[in-house]
């Protein structure tokens, strides 16, 4: 009676631990699959070199508010001095430039390189809140925070300052209030990548801006290596580049009080 | 009695744990070689915030000296025996200071703030706080361009592949005189210059050991190593970029 007893108690201890070993292995396989659809997010189409062409920018004319049309002519030269002395341009031009830029999608962030300027955006993947803004230092690229929906990345990015050049595509400014949320979407089974950008500021905007970028994958061709990133050299001890800072206003920044739709149209006076 | 002898027991195993807890009365770091060469629970991913401590046997100061050719000995003696006569610096270091210029390698990797590791499927990118360019290490099987399409960089072309635990990079094509070209041990980094590097972590995934091996026939009489021990930084840890402003009235000049 008793051996019996014990046996039945050896099984129901059995039973436990087996389910006790067996409950991590189930948990961990749930977890893996929350990431972009697939079991690893290093599978990530996303990940690669990413060119524009010609036809790569969709960005509607932006509402400013009236405080931003004031201060466009401002904004404009203060940019104008970012790009004299080859400052580093941050967003939204570190995703707008002419060199392609690399997109790397690691275990915990993903990273996005410019060839034009040093400092790259930090997508933190397994961070759920932005930095503590009492320790966080705001910078041109901003603090960013993303996570997999589907195969889409989904970023959310605060802290910006508003050094670097600020214009955004369409209109209006990178200010020090500004939040930007994106979503990146590949299309063509990974030959384009869309990028879809939503900027809030009510100091700029009276309703939030929205615009799209269409990417192209950097592809060797046959017979060629695959694409390796340079490295520009923007010299600002050049004494040429002082006339940067002597270029004139573009026409449209000046005209404070019509929208930029009405200022591109008066834009047939030429200008330099 | 017997009361007193179990007293006496737990006392004295009380007393053995209070031993094994003490710190070490000099409280030194273990050198750089007596340290668990464990890799951890994933050897193959080296994504991370890694930081440099000023622990002699970790960064070491110069490391071993160069051993130059005699050719390039003389090239220096000259060098210098010609800025002694003029005030002015011919080293393109202030260069790099003053006009923000990527400083690029060996700099970014010996620096006092944390570089930045992601590692993604086919390459791993290093990234600087100071300003350098990403490093972008191709894991995919390439080779190196020919020379006649190579682009230089301050970085130089890396290629690298995982021998065990173990990742090796190869880089060549690097620019003369840009940046920040003073390497550990004697020489700079010029576009004869040939890197060897070896990645591996130790110390349980917690420490990550560094080797980088100088090889140019044109400086070098016999290829220069260092190494270097980086901390993991913790997980919540995060870039704060230089931010270098290279215009006239940010440098003091106006």
């Amino acid at each position: 009676m008793k051996r019996k007893h014990f046996r039945q108690c050896e099984l129901r201890v059995l039973r436990a631990l087996c389910f006790a070993l067996a409950l991590p292995m189930l948990g961990g396989g749930c977890i893996s699959a929350q990431s972009p659809g697939k079991s690893d997010p290093l599978d990530s189409k996303i990940s690669g070199f990413w060119e524009m062409h010609w036809d790569s920018t969709n960005a509607p004319p932006a509402t400013l508010t009236a405080e931003a049309m004031r201060r466009r002519e401002d904004l404009y030269k203060k940019d104008q001095y970012a790009r004299r002395w080859c400052d580093a341009v941050g967003m939204p031009q570190i995703m707008t430039t002419f060199r392609p830029i690399d997109i790397a999608v690691g275990s915990k962030q993903v990273v996005v390189a410019s060839e034009v300027v040093p400092y790259p955006r930090h997508i933190y993947m397994d961070k759920t809140a932005h930095n503590n803004p009492d320790i966080y230092e705001p910078d041109v690229v901003g603090d960013s925070i993303g996570h997999w929906d589907g195969d889409d990345l989904v970023v959310d990015t605060t802290g910006f300052s508003d050094a670097g050049i600020t214009e955004l595509p369409g209109g209006g400014y990178r200010t020090k209030k500004s939040s930007l949320a994106e979503r990146f979407h590949i299309m063509n089974n990974g030959e384009n990548l869309l990028v879809t950008s939503t900027w809030y500021d009510a100091s700029v905007f009276p309703k939030p801006h929205t615009y799209s970028v269409y990417y192209y994958r950097v592809e060797a061709q046959p017979g060629q290596q695959p694409y390796s990133a340079g490295e520009m050299a923007c010299m600002p001890e050049l004494p040429s580049r002082e006339q940067l800072m002597a270029e004139p206003v573009p026409v449209a920044l000046t005209i404070a009080k019509q929208p930029i739709a009405v200022a591109k149209a008066a834009k047939s006076a030429p200008n330099k | 009695m017997k009361s007193q002898f179990v007293v006496c027991i737990a006392f004295a195993i009380f007393a053995a744990i209070l031993t094994a807890q003490s710190p070490n009365p000099d409280d030194t770091p273990p050198a750089a070689k007596d340290l668990p060469q464990t890799a951890g629970p994933n050897p193959h991913d080296i994504s991370s915030y890694w930081e440099l401590k000023d622990i002699p046997s970790y960064r070491p100061a110069r490391g071993t000296r160069a051993s130059l050719t005699p050719q390039y000995q003389a090239k220096l003696d000259k060098e210098r025996a010609e800025q002694a006569k003029n005030p002015v610096p011919a080293s393109p270091i202030p260069t790099a200071s003053r006009y923000c210029t990527p400083m690029g390698m060996p700099f970014m990797m010996g620096q006092s703030p944390p570089i930045n590791i992601v590692q993604a499927k086919n390459e791993v990118l290093i990234f600087s706080e100071q300003h350098s360019s990403a490093r972008h290490i191709y894991l995919d099987g390439r080779l190196h361009p020919p020379a006649d399409i190579l682009e230089r960089t301050t970085n130089g072309h890396s290629i690298g592949h995982w021998e065990g635990d173990n990742l090796i990079v190869d880089t060549v094509g690097f620019i003369d005189n840009v940046g920040m070209t003073g390497v550990n041990g004697g020489g700079v980094r010029a576009s004869s210059s040939h890197l060897t590097e070896n990645f591996h972590l130790i110390d349980n995934g917690n420490k990550l050991s560094y080797q980088a091996t100088w090889d140019d026939p044109e400086m070098y009489a016999k290829p220069i190593t260092y190494t270097y021990i980086f901390f993991r930084d913790p997980p919540d840890s995060f870039s704060m970029d230089e931010g270098c402003d290279a215009g006239d009235t940010y440098q003091g000049q106006k």
